[in-house]
């Protein structure tokens, strides 16, 4: 078996389209938040009801709202707040659903059954709706939006965790750490999540990009970021009621919606092809093939 | 490591049947007997051979030796001790004692582990109070003696080849200096010249550390070379059992002779007719009364069909299941 031969990590990542637009993109919405902890062109909450409503113009790159609040500082800040909610939402999911599905795999029996059949009642009901379910029960806000969108992660990380577990659990140096004297917990730390990681983190990038959404969706319903903290989903909220006076304000934030969410997607997809061995033939041939 | 001439392992009456799901609601499930009483002993040093064709229970019999299966029935002792009774912990400090070569080093290798970590992770229980630097020269004594450089510690699976790999995992098995290693077809993943390395390896690692081997192989060339006795299984159940000598010069089992005439000859001038097998393996489901080759068997008798023959002395120390013998 020829090593030297198969490309690096970083030479494939160079030629995935996907991969390389979906970082691009993810990264000017990271770039976005950072800027706007130091320096926004306006404040993002400072009324300026003279200027209300102007379109975009030199001194307003994107225009103003309503209260004369400048746009591209409310874009800039409301970016920091959904990758806060991003991050914290996906880390609840992922850290309570892969410890489950890593419990199930490694306990089977009554175990997996009941993390199993606890998924399937969570995923009876439409996410976004458990959601609302959830932020109305806690009441609005972006803590219990936060709450809401980690708590549906958590059955979705822990089927992707333990179909993964289930698969490696299977592999025969599994049975040679068994046969060795390891215990189930030394066999899940030392083999399972180890192989399984690539497939956590690929996932992890793809709800991401979910989790931003769903925080738009809770805001511009009224339940998620609650004002004066900008945030785009309730800037399209408030942009509704101008549309034919004032379409920029609907415009931009959507935009960048869909800038964040297609970015993250692309570049989980990529890091799927690139990590996975499973899914990809082109790295790792010799990982996968038996 | 040599305990005399007593026995390293013993096996009686070794049972493994698995339930299957009941096709109907009211239908009792079925069983299939993977394992049905089988019995043997190995001595200290010496090595035994389990040969059969697939599925006629050769990985169960392995498995359960190596305590990763339960046993239905029977009692297996290894060093004198029971590793099905024993408590989950004592059990996992008895496993320094036997350990497994697997057939697949492609599969038995954690591909995201160095060989270092591989091949030392039989220490992590058995002698997890081990110094790092001691455990370090434990694992390059160990990979020295199965012919691999210290230098190969920091390197990945991937990076070796299928005979590199497979000495990788003989490695991990002799780092605990166990008296017993279970070797599930060990080579038969191995390309043919690379083979006979792999198993002068495993005989000069028994002249030299007097390890004792299970070697479990379909292939009887594998087992003639390396083997002091052969136990040949069919359907779950030991058929003829005996020294290599007696089984490759007086088989007397119509299903071992059949074995033997399927292994191609290379001289044309020695060439014998060949008694191919007919038909298929049973479903082993069935419970059937009498002997379980009697529907392949080309000497098949009326009574074989209404009794099960019981293993027979033949020579000595040579025992046969058939009732012709």
């Amino acid at each position: 078996m020829n090593v030297s031969r198969r490309p690096g990590l970083h030479t494939l990542a160079l030629r995935h389209r996907s991969f390389l637009l979906g970082s691009v993109l993810s990264g000017l919405v990271v770039l976005l938040a950072l800027i706007s902890l130091v320096w926004t062109p306006h404040s993002a909450y400072e009324l300026d009801i003279a200027n209300k409503l102007k379109p975009p113009s030199p001194a307003h790159w994107l225009g103003t709202d309503h209260f004369g609040r400048d746009v591209t500082s409310m874009i800039m800040v409301g970016a920091q707040n959904s990758l806060v909610v991003g991050v914290v939402a996906v880390s609840i999911g992922m850290a309570v659903g892969v410890l489950l599905g890593l419990w199930a795999s490694a306990q089977r029996g009554w175990a997996e059954e009941l993390v199993m059949r606890f998924s399937d009642f969570t995923f009876a009901f439409p996410a976004i709706l458990s959601a609302i379910m959830i932020t109305a029960i806690l009441g609005p806000g972006a803590v219990n939006s936060i709450l809401a969108i980690g708590i549906f992660n958590i059955p979705v990380f822990a089927r992707i965790t333990r179909g993964s577990a289930n698969a490696i659990w299977a592999r025969e140096f599994v049975l040679a750490a068994r046969a060795a004297g390891k215990g189930r917990a030394q066999i899940t730390l030392g083999h399972v999540l180890p192989n399984i990681l690539s497939a956590i983190i690929v996932q992890a990038t793809i709800f991401f990009a979910i989790a931003i959404l769903a925080e738009a969706a809770l805001s511009y319903l009224g339940l998620g970021t609650q004002p004066p903290q900008p945030s785009w989903g309730r800037m399209l909220n408030e942009a509704q009621t101008f549309l034919y006076l004032s379409p920029h304000l609907a415009l931009f934030p959507g935009l960048v919606i869909v800038i964040s969410v297609l970015g993250f997607n692309m570049l989980g997809d990529g890091l799927r092809d690139l990590l996975d061995p499973r899914l990809s033939r082109t790295r790792l041939a010799g990982y996968s093939s038996r | 490591m040599t305990f005399a001439d007593a026995p390293v392992v013993e096996a009686e009456g070794l049972t493994r049947h698995y339930t299957l799901p009941r096709e109907r609601l009211t239908a009792a499930p079925q069983r299939v007997f993977a394992l049905n009483q089988v019995s043997l002993t190995v001595r200290a040093g010496r090595s035994l051979g389990v040969v059969g064709e697939s599925g006629c229970g050769k990985s169960t019999l392995a498995r359960c030796v190596m305590a990763l299966e339960p046993l239905t029935a029977g009692t297996l002792h290894i060093l004198g001790k029971d590793p099905h009774v024993m408590r989950a912990w004592t059990l996992r400090r008895h496993r320094r004692n036997f350990q497994m070569v697997f057939q697949d080093p492609f599969g038995s290798l954690d591909p995201r582990h160095t060989v270092g970590r591989i091949v030392a992770e039989p220490l992590d229980v058995a002698e997890k109070w081990l110094k790092p630097d001691d455990r370090r020269g434990r694992v390059r004594e160990v990979l020295e003696s199965v012919g691999l450089k210290e230098a190969d510690m920091s390197k990945y699976p991937h990076e070796f080849s299928g005979g590199q790999r497979q000495r990788v995992a003989i490695a991990r098995a002799l780092v605990t200096r166990p008296a017993l290693i279970v070797a599930d077809e060990p080579v038969s993943a191995l390309d043919v010249s690379v083979q006979a390395q792999v198993l002068n390896l495993l005989q000069d690692l028994q002249d030299l550390y007097g390890v004792t081997y299970l070697l479990i192989s379909h292939d009887l060339a594998v087992v003639k070379y390396v083997c002091h006795e052969v136990a040949v299984m069919y359907l779950g159940r030991i058929v003829e059992y005996g020294p290599t000598e007696g089984i490759f010069t007086n088989a007397t089992h119509p299903y071992t002779r059949a074995l033997l005439d399927a292994v191609p000859k290379l001289s044309p001038s020695r060439r014998r007719a060949r008694s191919a097998l007919k038909g298929m393996v049973p479903d082993p489901t069935e419970t059937n009364p009498g002997c379980p080759f009697a529907d392949r068997c080309p000497l098949v008798e009326s009574q074989c069909r209404s009794q099960a023959p019981e293993l027979r002395e033949v020579a000595p120390g040579h025992v046969a299941a058939c009732h012709l013998v």
